[in-house]
């Protein structure tokens, strides 16, 4: 009967290569056995559809003769898989971070972020390929995660404090930086410049100036935030919201200030971010007004892949804030 | 819950409860070498259906843990794969029936209970 061979072919494709034969042997005697003798063609045809109907698809029936189920990675390695993948994802965004720190120095800003973010993503995805092949070939060699054999109750780990409960101690620091930030822009806009500490020369900075309204808008939240927080005591959700906005506003306004810099800097014939590092003992000696851009510049630098990570923190833990409810 | 969610939450709750007997149902039958299709129709003479798609993979995984055993026998029109229980089936098989009794005893009680509370409440 054709219909019945076609479905054992079906079968025999997705079954284990050893075992094929045999089990489709067992099969078709069985379909035969349950066939009712029909001297009609066509009612033996509807009574074959009906019993394979009956059985499921091919694929169905196969895949219970699979021993484990048909995982990639099976149950009782996913925890294990889970946590090597979260350690393997953070050592990958830590390299590519510092890459990217690097490529900021060598290269233009903008190339440097398009290259680090296309790096980022193509770690990320090969890095995952790999670690899912590892494991699928630990669940083809039926390896199991060790479990320990006596479970004690007194070695759990100790509660976790609350995640959104606010340490004061962070906040007061938070707000003694923001403060010392403002003070240094106050003192900006009240002279028009830098100054020494010994007071001696002076050194504008045009890009600072104009934007200086954003930049203390920016610093002025961030203090208004950690009040707020440490009047409330804890986080919520509106608060971390307004974090994530002002993390990742921080971060973009930075990338934008340091896109000035760069491009007020090329106009007055100081190159990218490593020649400007080259020229600072001559500016310094010169008591050159560039001065002030270049060292800005460079502080722009470094500070952007630690914003990045606030940024990233920031929206981590709102994601796991809103996820609790 | 609509009818049909709940259609469906009882026929997953159904097959379960079903795949839970089988083996003891199945390990039952062969005291004897019977092969698979003679054991589907036993089984649904008794009012227990089972569909080839369910039982022929649970004989060959009955089989690998040492519960059953078989041979082809080639004699017949078809070749047929007939199935025994094994020495250490058997003592499976009679554990497998006290934890049975057990079971039915203690689901007898807790039903029991539960009719009369709703019986009271009614």
């Amino acid at each position: 009967m054709e219909l019945i061979e076609r479905y054992l072919q079906a079968i025999g494709r997705a079954l284990p290569e050893q075992q094929r034969a045999d089990i489709l042997t067992e099969l078709r005697s069985s379909l035969y056995d349950a066939l009712a003798e029909s001297d009609d063609p066509k009612a033996e045809a509807a009574q074959a559809a009906a019993l394979i109907q009956q059985m499921g698809p091919p694929q169905q029936v196969a895949a219970a003769y699979y021993p484990a189920g048909q995982y990639l990675v099976g149950p009782p390695l996913y925890p294990l898989f889970r946590t090597v993948l979260g350690i393997v994802f953070t050592i990958v965004i830590a390299i590519q971070l510092f890459q990217a720190s690097a490529g900021l120095l060598l290269n233009s800003w903008a190339e440097a972020l398009v290259d680090s973010t296309y790096d980022i993503i193509a770690s990320l995805t090969t890095a995952l390929g790999f670690v899912v092949l590892i494991f699928w070939g630990l669940q083809q060699m039926d390896v199991k995660a060790n479990q320990p054999e006596d479970f004690d109750p007194h070695a759990l780990p100790p509660l976790e404090a609350d995640a959104d409960h606010v340490s004061r101690g962070n906040q007061i620091f938070s707000i003694i930086v923001n403060l010392v930030v403002f003070t240094l822009l106050a003192r900006f806009a009240q002279q028009g410049g830098f100054t020494w500490i010994d007071g001696r020369g002076f050194f504008e900075n045009a890009v600072i100036s104009r934007y200086l309204p954003v930049i203390v808008l920016a610093s002025l939240a961030e203090i208004v935030l950690d009040i707020v927080l440490m009047w409330q005591g804890r986080w919520w959700i509106a608060t971390r919201l307004v974090s994530v906005a002002i993390n990742v506003g921080s971060f973009a306004l930075a990338l934008f200030l340091l896109w000035q810099h760069d491009l007020w800097l090329a106009t007055h014939g100081i190159g990218g971010i490593l020649t400007g590092f080259g020229d600072i003992p001559a500016l310094i000696s010169e008591r050159s007004p560039l001065l002030g851009l270049v060292l800005v510049r460079a502080i722009l630098v470094f500070s952007l892949p630690v914003l990045a990570v606030e940024a990233g923190t920031a929206i981590y833990h709102c994601i796991r804030a809103m996820r609790r409810g | 819950m609509d009818n049909k969610s709940q259609a469906d939450a009882y026929d997953k709750i159904s097959q379960e409860l079903r795949r839970g007997v089988l083996i003891l149902a199945v390990l039952s039958q062969l005291q004897e070498e019977t092969h698979g299709y003679a054991l589907i129709s036993t089984l649904a003479d008794n009012g227990l259906m089972i569909d080839q798609g369910t039982l022929y993979p649970l004989l060959r995984r009955l089989e690998a843990q040492g519960l059953l055993q078989s041979q082809w026998n080639t004699e017949g029109a078809r070749p047929r794969r007939y199935y025994v229980i094994t020495p250490a089936g058997v003592a499976v098989l009679q554990t497998l029936q006290q934890d049975w009794a057990e079971l039915t005893a203690v689901m007898q009680r807790l039903l029991t209970k539960q009719e009369e509370t709703t019986n009271g409440i009614d």
